[in-house]
């Protein structure tokens, strides 16, 4: 595959791999840098994309394991902030989005699930895969793809629900 | 109404098709359910969902910026090039020879001057203070940065997440999910 | 009687600067105690017109020198855990030092506002407006970091916002 195929078949994938990336790393910039690294990969790879019967499975693979490579190497740590006290005293352009504060919420509340979980829910709810697809991307099984996708959106409401206190009433 | 409780059932199972989905985000949408978002009147169990199916919609929107395919390109051409450099390289080494000596001399020259002033003002102490000091600030100023990443992100583990993590089956997250529903509304 | 209130008055105003100072000293005593021990550094930095114009002869760049313009002290603690001695003398001063810094510092003055805890990793950041003097903020950090233990604070006229544009300040000029 050439430079132009390249930009064919697999830059105009760079917007979805972007948000796959920005989901499992949680953060806009590194995954703008990923992104970067991941493409240059693909293209490094090219002679394998062009054995590939699902380029764009093949990418949001890649895509993936970069970016767990990349959480892995980060060392696990907890991280306890008062936040408050920084949103009054930092600049902060997130603040001034048009999101309303229980969208704000939902991204808090995404941001805490587990990889596997974030991962699934990018995959099913956003970028809209089948299950099938999704099971061949993360190279697991139908069932398997079900049993984290079951337990994401439940976790998703119960962390809404609990630990945000998302309640009806107070909107 | 029993057709929406059987597809939500379906939908926390992780059984349900994409077109299911799609149905029941039209159904959410078109207000079908009598969902409000006016405070103070009776909610629909169903606004927790809406709330993230426009969340799940306005997140398709989200896309790298412009520079991005040329900065790609340029770092894949850099890959092609890498030959040509150290031919250049090599050249540059080999013309150079009476400029860099000019150089070095006015290197010399330079850096006796500087010293010079340089050392009028500041102890070995001062210069250790100064040093120090900046690093200090910096690191101070690197754990503020690092907070501010963070906002939104992180939190403490609570007990209430602990029990969700210990349900070992479908069955029994969904019983803790709805009764807590129960309780809410 | 105006004289024996004007000596009323004047207790008072001394009684109250010898509170607040109190209340100060407690971040000095804490520091002055460990200044000279052996395998810690101490560094008391009050500005003056040399050291500020060596800072910003370092730096390169003139918001950050600005900005540093308006803090008014820091002090810094650090010490290190050396290699063979980890078991002995430094390696007790490091941890007699890090469990009195919590004890000592007048740390329920201020708020913290970040925590990090991983592995031999342990660094908390407070945060304090501070009442004597209008405006001015106060930073604590306390930081152990594996073999190496770090407590400063700060003080001036410089906010959180302020503070934190230094490192990206400093980075662009690869000062690190």
């Amino acid at each position: 595959m050439e430079l132009e195929d390249f930009k064919i078949k697999v830059i105009p994938l760079k917007n979805k791999l972007f948000r796959i990336a920005k989901r499992l790393l949680n953060d806009y910039e590194l995954a703008e840098d990923a992104m970067q690294e991941i493409m240059i990969k693909l293209w490094e790879k090219r002679f394998e994309l062009d054995k590939h019967p699902n380029i764009e499975a093949f990418s949001v693979t890649v895509t993936k394991n970069y970016c767990i490579d990349i959480l892995r190497a980060k060392k696990v740590s907890t991280i306890e902030i008062n936040e408050e006290i920084l949103e009054n005293r930092m600049d902060n352009p997130d603040n001034s989005f048009e999101k309303s504060e229980l969208q704000m919420l939902v991204s808090k509340a995404i941001a805490y699930l587990p990889e596997m979980q974030r991962l699934v829910l990018q995959l099913r709810e956003i970028e809209g895969y089948s299950i099938e697809e999704i099971a061949f991307m993360l190279d697991t099984s139908i069932g398997n793809v079900r049993v984290i996708l079951s337990r994401a959106r439940l976790q998703l409401k119960s962390i809404l629900i609990n630990k945000y206190k998302f309640n009806y009433e107070r909107y | 109404m029993k057709d929406i409780k059987e597809i939500l059932d379906r939908f926390y199972k992780g059984e349900t098709t994409l077109e299911e989905e799609s149905k029941l985000r039209e159904l959410i949408n078109n207000n079908q359910l009598r969902i409000t978002e006016e405070k103070g009147t009776l909610p629909s169990e169903l606004f927790l969902e809406k709330q993230l199916f426009d969340f799940y919609e306005s997140e398709k929107e989200i896309e790298l910026g412009d520079d991005f395919d040329e900065k790609l390109f340029d770092k894949i051409s850099e890959k092609k090039v890498v030959k040509l450099n150290t031919k250049v390289k090599s050249l540059i080494y080999r013309v150079s020879g009476i400029a860099a000596v000019l150089l070095v001399a006015i290197g010399f020259y330079l850096i006796f001057n500087f010293k010079e002033n340089q050392s009028k003002e500041l102890t070995n102490e001062d210069k250790k203070t100064i040093e120090y000091t900046l690093d200090a600030l910096t690191m101070m100023s690197d754990y503020i940065n690092l907070a501010n990443e963070h906002i939104g992100k992180l939190s403490i583990i609570e007990e209430s997440f602990e029990k969700i993590h210990n349900a070992t089956n479908i069955e029994e997250y969904n019983d803790y999910i709805f009764n807590i529903l129960g309780e809410e509304s | 009687m105006k004289a024996k209130s004007i000596l009323i008055a004047f207790i008072a105003v001394l009684a109250t600067t010898i509170v607040l100072n109190a209340k100060d000293d407690r971040i000095t005593k804490f520091f002055e105690k460990y200044s000279n021990i052996e395998g810690v550094t101490y560094v008391n930095f009050t500005p003056s017109p040399a050291l500020m114009e060596g800072m910003e002869e370092k730096t390169q760049d003139k918001e950050a020198s600005d900005m540093m313009k308006n803090i008014s002290s820091v002090k810094i603690l650090t010490s290190k855990k050396r290699g063979e001695d980890k078991q002995n003398k430094s390696g007790k001063n490091f941890d007699n030092i890090y469990n009195d810094a919590l004890k000592s510092l007048p740390i329920d003055e201020f708020e913290k506002f970040l925590e990090v805890k991983e592995g031999k990793k342990d660094v908390k950041m407070l945060y304090k407006s501070s009442k004597e003097k209008a405006k001015a903020k106060e930073f604590l950090l306390i930081a152990k970091e594996g073999d190496d233990l770090s407590i400063i604070w700060v003080e001036g006229l410089v906010d959180l916002k302020d503070l934190g544009k230094l490192s990206k300040m400093m980075g662009n000029k690869g000062m690190k």
